[in-house]
């Protein structure tokens, strides 16, 4: 385990590194100079020159990749090009949204994907079970900012009780109010996501269905329901961990798009605001920090499928 | 072409190849012509409700939402059609190289291949748009690599595979190269997985347009997007909910249908699901 553990680990920090390259490099590559970006067309040849030096820019790129990495290791992402306020301190903050956003995602994805896809399997053969998958395949295509926009009509027309735009300007003070207005983007994104998860959890579940340890439990007397879901559902839901690490990328691409729609004060809308006034500093390290989430997370549902699924244990352990 | 029989011998898949060549159609068609100049302001029938002039009725400025919506077949259809190419060169590209070269250079790219899976499309897109401005260009080139190298995982565990089969030893031992085998055996047998993952990766690119049009970083304002329609009709969602369902519909529908056509060529083409059916 502790070797897993280590070599999971390795490629963690090698797939940060990566990423942080990627980003670091094709932003300079094809910026070619940063300092006239900052400047304006109406910069002086002395003004970019200075903005240079002060930038650090006229050393070498590798040098300036370096130094960016090391503060990023003592959590410095550098200063807005714009603003000059610190990167790191913002992306922080903003991510107090953007993780609740993600994580209530992640919940409704599940409580809505595991139960259907369980049940729409066992009644495959019924309309029932046919019908939750048609509709599963229907909203996994659902474009996620068209899926906000009609639960918006529903809930400013007709049902009032969750906030159809922004977030508590005094943050998490008062934490229902934020978490209420966080429902509806949560639910965009975790009903599409939950349809995806819906579907891998039906495909498992058949498959489970074939198992010979679903048949010998028949046999006994068990219901295929109760076989299914004593022994079966343990496979299942491993195999729906397995997937979990995919699926985040998804849930991070919604939120981007639901804050963009549900006006919410997250990373993806701040992102979105940066690359418009193209603040480079800020988007490289809200790219990091989204992807580096992407990565981390990735790592911990490694972790954790390891952890539960006992085939996967080296012998002896 | 005994998959495309297999094909539309499926209720899902044939509905997916009709809707599919009907958007092909509309894509043509409304380069010539679309009932009413897509782009036309007329503020004296602005919000105007469904009718048989203005099918889908008319948007704030007096578009007509459903000449609109025709017009912006191409644009998806387009960016759809050159990101499919684009990834399946990318995902084509890396795996065909990794399976020529040495085990060194092979094992590297697959760790590559593993970290840019974690880089989802949209920050790829937001990553080139901070420095060359948002464009279709920059969707396609984000999707292209994006899903490329979902593509390349795909087909590596493939020709993994395939090239451990008895007839890959065959050809090796009476001296076929590694290109021949690449070109002769590898490629052929991964054609199938390849093709669904082509249908897939459309998919995403309609999202990923759809996506970017809507942040306003995908198709210029001179160009009809359902994803910037998506946007300009945002802020009347609860006043005029009804003219925000055709651009959605439009992308749904066609995502849904570029999924369902994968999954039913996934089936079309895999002889051990034909065989199991005709004995049945």
């Amino acid at each position: 385990m502790l070797r897993f553990v280590l070599s999971r680990f390795v490629l963690l920090v090698l797939g940060l590194v990566v990423a942080s390259a990627l980003i670091f490099f094709t932003l300079r590559l094809l910026t070619g100079d940063v300092a006239q970006v900052i400047a304006g067309t109406q910069g002086t040849a002395a003004q970019v020159a200075a903005i240079r030096r002060s930038l650090g820019l006229d050393r070498p790129v590798v040098v300036q990749y370096g130094d960016w990495l090391v503060g990023l290791l003592h959590g410095d992402l550098g200063r807005s090009l714009v603003t000059g306020s610190s990167v790191s301190s913002q992306v922080g903050q903003k991510l107090e949204v953007t993780l609740p956003l993600a994580g209530l995602s992640l919940v409704f994805g599940l409580l809505l994907g595991i139960p259907l896809g369980v049940v729409s399997a066992l009644r495959r053969r019924k309309i029932s079970g046919t019908a939750i998958s048609v509709v599963a395949q229907a909203f996994a295509a659902v474009p996620a900012v068209w899926g906000g926009m009609i639960l918006i009509a529903l809930f400013a027309v007709s049902i009032k009780i969750f906030p159809t735009q922004g977030f508590p300007s005094d943050g998490w003070a008062e934490p229902g109010r934020a978490l209420r207005s966080l429902i509806l983007p949560a639910l965009t994104v975790g009903v599409i996501e939950g349809a995806v998860l819906l579907r891998f959890t039906r495909s498992a579940t058949l498959s489970a269905l074939d198992q010979d340890y679903v048949r010998t439990a028949a046999a006994k007397g068990m219901t295929k329901t109760r076989a299914v879901i004593r022994h079966g559902l343990p496979n299942v839901l491993l195999s729906v961990v397995s997937v979990l690490g995919i699926q985040i990328a998804g849930l991070i691409v919604g939120a981007v798009l639901v804050e963009q729609l549900f006006v919410l004060p997250g990373v993806g809308r701040m992102l979105v605001s940066d690359v418009g006034v193209r603040d480079l500093t800020k988007v490289q390290g809200e790219l990091l920090a989204l992807t580096g989430l992407v990565l981390i997370v990735g790592f911990v549902v490694d972790l954790v499928h390891r952890l539960v699924d006992p085939r996967l244990r080296e012998v002896g352990e | 072409m005994t998959w495309l029989r297999e094909l539309f011998r499926r209720p899902a898949g044939a509905a997916a190849s009709v809707w599919l060549l009907l958007l092909v159609v509309s894509a043509i068609v409304s380069s010539f012509w679309t009932p009413i100049d897509p782009f036309t302001t007329d503020p004296y029938h602005a919000w105007a409700a469904p009718s048989p002039k203005h099918l889908f009725g008319t948007d704030g400025i007096g578009r007509d939402i459903f000449s609109y919506v025709f017009a912006a077949t191409r644009t998806s259809l387009l960016v759809a059609v050159s990101a499919g190419v684009l990834a399946s060169l990318v995902g084509i590209g890396l795996s065909a190289f990794g399976s020529l070269t040495s085990r060194w250079v092979r094992d590297s790219i697959a760790v590559l291949i593993d970290i840019l899976i974690a880089f989802p499309t949209i920050l790829i897109a937001m990553l080139l748009a901070s420095i060359l401005g948002g464009s279709l260009f920059v969707v396609v080139v984000a999707t292209g690599i994006g899903y490329g190298v979902n593509i390349a995982r795909v087909s590596r565990a493939e020709i993994r595979r395939v090239r451990r089969t008895d007839y890959v030893l065959a050809a090796r031992a009476s001296g076929v190269g590694p290109g021949g085998i690449l070109l002769r055996h590898l490629l052929p047998n991964v054609a199938p997985t390849f093709i669904v993952q082509l249908s897939l990766a459309m998919a995403t690119s309609i999202l990923a347009e759809a996506g970017l049009s809507y942040l306003g970083y995908g198709a210029s304002a001179q160009t009809a997007s359902w994803g910037r329609l998506l946007n300009d009709l945002q802020n009347y969602i609860s006043i005029h909910p009804l003219s925000v369902v055709w651009p959605g519909l439009a992308i749904t529908l066609t995502v849904l249908a570029f999924n369902l056509l994968g999954d039913g060529l996934r089936d079309a083409t895999d002889p051990r699901l034909r065989v199991r059916r005709r004995t049945r």
